[in-house]
């Protein structure tokens, strides 16, 4: 699974750590999923959905 | 639900714990258990069912539900592994995000089978009282095992 999470960030002008303060996670939690070192569970997707509004799709895609 | 502990337990707990092992081990291999803080303590279970060697031969022939006298360093030492290792271990972190809770688990299932396959091993080549102090000993492995390992885990996900 890959996902645009880095992209969105930028887009939103957001760092790791705002991201992650907004998440209620940390900041490292946030650098593994960008790294695609943890995938995140529905609930964190849908948050991270509705922090950049856009579909959940379109953060998250099968390789 | 949450079944873990507040943050505030795991540092203080870590420290017992891990000091309380060596005392613990010295104790053990020392034989001293049976000689310190001996006091009355009621036996549930005939002991001579049980098991027979010169460490319980003042308990041996009780029946069961009576009053012996015992050392009572070592189920203090039990107790205060046993406790401090779980508040160590399931304590929250200051972030207790998804993400900890994963590490929590793989580090738990890890640790499992690394003390269940030593047990194994022991079970394979360690007889008779050897054996019993190694299951003994196994009781508390898992514990640390896991505390090394979550540790461990959670010192490489803080500095990525």
């Amino acid at each position: 699974m890959k996902n645009n999470i880095r992209l969105y960030r930028a887009k939103f002008k957001l760092t790791q750590d705002d991201l992650s303060k907004k998440l209620d996670v940390s900041r490292q939690t946030i650098n593994a999923i960008e790294n695609n070192k943890y995938y995140p569970s529905l609930e964190l997707g849908l948050k991270l959905s509705q922090i950049f509004e856009c579909k959940v799709d379109d953060l998250f895609s099968l390789d | 639900m949450s079944y873990l502990f507040d943050h505030k337990f795991k540092n203080p707990s870590s420290w017992v714990f891990y000091l309380t092992i060596p005392v613990a081990l010295y104790f053990l291999f020392t034989d001293q258990f049976d000689n310190i803080m001996k006091i009355q303590v009621f036996s549930l279970f005939p002991s001579d069912i049980l098991v027979s060697t010169t460490e319980t031969e003042s308990i041996i022939d009780n029946r069961g539900f009576i009053w012996i006298e015992n050392g009572i360093l070592d189920e203090i030492l039990t107790i205060v592994i046993i406790v401090s290792g779980i508040l160590s271990s399931f304590s929250k972190e200051k972030v207790e995000d998804e993400m900890i809770s994963s590490i929590r688990m793989k580090s738990l299932v890890l640790s499992l089978y690394i003390n269940y396959g030593m047990l194994i091993l022991s079970n394979l080549f360690i007889y008779e009282m050897a054996y019993f102090y190694a299951m003994v000993i196994h009781l508390f492995t898992i514990l640390l095992f896991f505390n090394l390992i979550f540790n461990f885990r959670l010192y490489k996900h803080y500095n990525s």
